[in-house]
């Protein structure tokens, strides 16, 4: 019976063509726009090589500190007592924040308070993405470099193809080692074969190349640098202003518990004492607080800011999915429409089916069947879409670092949102037309 | 074969009530081929649609082969025309995206038959008919005639015992007519079906058995 469904579904597609086009540019549209932001949540969101312990880590990147001052505000209005007008006075205590600083944590402040942590596994400090300018043969290549430390690369698993990455002997040493990417070696040096142990001269100094690894393909500020050199070479007091520095640090929890290593990192902070003012350019901060963010608030509070990183990932979610539910639902109500009224005319093929013996779900059936190979032959389109604007986006860096994928699951959930979408939009016509009078549908000639 | 008692159908709308059959009482034999005729609006179609459990009486009862259809659930009444009702219409109604072969399989898909069964099945319906040689062809690329018998085939390719006929030969011309209406007698004759035949046209009416004739949703 399905293999007849699906002769009369291919060859009612090919007779209405303008329909059919329609239908088919506004499933295989529809379905691009969502594999292509699955795609970009799979990609960016996803645990992966570097970070595939994305559920255990937990990010500072930024310290805050504010002045805070008790103030009074008194507020005098006019009121009525016993019909006669008086003064009415109101006095309200309120907490004004003076000034506010938010900025990196400073490497002497790390060192203080960060570097035993109960909750935490492992932790590492950067100096992320600095960037230099290079000439290899006349020709400019911008590097970003990132100042790490020995357990950097045991947090962020990143893809070794040669060499070693940096070792606690560098750190000590401070060695002048540089780990660099693929990418970054083809362009200063050609090539990446027998490239360890040949020297890169940049922001005036020599390094020599330790390892290669493969670039992180998600953009995230830990991970995205091009080279990757001890961070013991920088100097000590490297920017410092009191607290504040060009550091970052990110922690390993414990048995994947990251609430314990955020819940120790505030409490850490509500410890340390206020600085003296003269060390703040006369600013008496009387309030610190450490952001620890876990992976995915981080990258939320990149694209929605807010003081919470909790916030932004709840805010980016809604977002994410009502946008997904909208851009399924309208051309869900457009392909229903459509739906409406191509069976109209296809009424007393209805009244002769059920005239024959055919009951109101075997209508049912064989109309959403239809919907889905329709839907089926759009989603199909618009995974060919999907991968040809992958592959150009890609190839063109489109959008920066992030390299997005297309993997089994992505096209087993793309599979299953194409066939629901064909379900849904079939649904309603079907279910009103094989509710029609045999009768009355056979009228239609 | 086929029993209707009183049988009565209204129209009811908010204001108006509209009588298309007026207490009709018929007895057809098995073997019979029975012709309705009357003007146009006179309930003729009525009459075969609920005799065809097509459509349902206002009231009355209706006996098929010693089963009081009348009472038969939507899904009891659609096997019940599958095995034992055929239908030709004036228009046909052929289904435009499948082929001859297609078309008149339709009635089998509905049974739990293999492919190769219904393919059996079609072709012997088509062979009777005297198309067997215009199977893959498509409804558009058949003469008028040729339709119809496609219509014949797909009507008797489940062997009912009963064809129900609503003017199959009105949208054809008279050579046309007469070479269905041969097709129809033959399948009398030789099967014994009971055929119940709607026409407008006296000729044809008279080579059947019987004639039963409507004015006003009243058996004359």
């Amino acid at each position: 019976m399905f293999s007849n469904y699906l002769k009369l579904a291919l060859r009612v597609l090919q007779r209405n063509k303008f329909f059919t086009g329609i239908s088919l540019f506004g499933i295989s549209f529809t379905l691009t726009i969502l594999m292509l932001v699955v795609a970009f949540l799979h990609s960016q969101f996803g645990a992966k090589n570097p970070v595939s312990k994305t559920d255990e880590l937990v990010y500072m990147r930024h310290l805050k500190m504010a002045m805070v001052q008790n103030d009074t505000i008194w507020a005098k209005d006019s009121t009525q007592v016993d019909g006669i007008w008086k003064y009415d006075s109101t006095f309200q205590n309120v907490n004004n924040n003076i000034s506010t600083s938010i900025s990196w944590y400073g490497k002497k402040f790390l060192d203080s308070y960060f570097r035993q942590l109960n909750s935490a596994e492992k932790f590492t400090f950067i100096v992320p993405t600095s960037k230099y300018n290079v000439y290899v043969n006349s020709v400019k290549i911008d590097i970003t470099t990132s100042y790490v430390d020995e357990q950097y690369f045991e947090i962020f698993d990143f893809k070794l193809l040669e060499g070693n990455f940096i070792s606690k002997a560098d750190i000590d040493q401070k060695a002048y080692m540089a780990v660099i990417t693929s990418e970054l070696a083809k362009k200063y040096f050609g090539s990446t074969n027998g490239i360890i142990g040949k020297q890169m001269l940049v922001d005036g100094k020599n390094f020599t190349v330790k390892g290669i690894i493969e670039k992180a393909k998600m953009v995230n500020l830990a991970i995205n640098g091009q080279m990757f050199v001890p961070s013991s070479i920088l100097p000590d007091d490297v920017y410092e202003t009191g607290y504040f520095g060009n550091y970052m640090a990110v922690f390993l929890a414990k048995n994947g518990n990251i609430d314990a290593v955020k819940a120790e990192i505030k409490d850490i902070v509500s410890r340390v004492p206020f600085l003296d003012p003269s060390r703040t350019n006369g600013i008496a901060y009387n309030q610190i607080e450490a952001m620890p963010f876990t992976f995915q608030e981080s990258l939320a509070r990149d694209v929605i800011y807010m003081e919470d990183g909790a916030e932004s990932l709840f805010y980016l979610r809604w977002i994410v999915f009502a946008l997904i539910g909208i851009f399924i639902l309208v051309p869900t109500l457009n392909l229903i429409n459509l739906n409406m009224s191509r069976i109209m005319d296809r009424s007393a093929e209805i009244g002769v089916r059920k005239a024959f013996g055919a009951d109101s779900n075997g209508i049912l059936i064989q109309f959403i069947f239809e919907n889905v190979i329709l839907t089926f032959i759009g989603g199909l389109l618009g995974m060919i879409f999907t991968i040809f604007l992958i592959r150009l986006s890609n190839n063109l860096n489109l959008l920066g670092e992030l390299v997005l994928e297309f993997d089994i699951l992505f096209f087993a959930l793309s599979f299953f949102i194409t066939i629901v979408f064909g379900v849904i939009s079939g649904f309603i016509p079907a279910s009103k037309m094989a509710k029609v009078h045999i009768v009355e549908a056979l009228k239609y000639k | 074969m086929i029993t209707l008692q009183n049988i009565n159908k209204l129209y009811r709308t908010d204001t108006i009530e509209t009588t298309a059959l007026n207490n009709i009482n018929l007895q057809v034999d098995e073997g019979e081929f029975l012709s309705i005729m009357g003007p146009s609006g006179c309930g003729k179609s009525t009459l075969l649609n609920i005799i065809g459990l097509l459509d349902e009486p206002s009231n009355g009862k209706i006996e098929i082969k010693g089963q009081t259809v009348s009472n038969y659930h939507t899904k009891e009444t659609a096997k019940f025309r599958n095995e034992h009702l055929g239908f030709i219409f004036q228009s046909f109604h052929l289904i435009p995206e499948l082929s001859v072969m297609d078309n008149v399989q339709l009635p089998l898909l509905y049974r739990n038959l293999s492919q190769k069964e219904r393919n059996q099945m079609a072709s012997v319906a088509l062979e009777s008919v005297g198309l067997n040689n215009r199977m893959e062809h498509f409804p558009s690329q058949l003469s008028g005639g040729q339709k119809q018998r496609v219509a014949i085939a797909r009507a008797i390719v489940g062997k009912p015992s009963i064809i129900l006929a609503d003017e199959p030969t009105g949208n054809l011309d008279s050579v046309m007519g007469n070479e269905i209406m041969n097709i129809l007698l033959q399948l009398n004759q030789e099967n014994k079906t009971t055929i119940i035949m709607v026409t407008h046209d006296e000729n044809m009416a008279h080579k059947t058995h019987r004639l039963m004739r409507l004015y006003d949703g009243r058996q004359l």
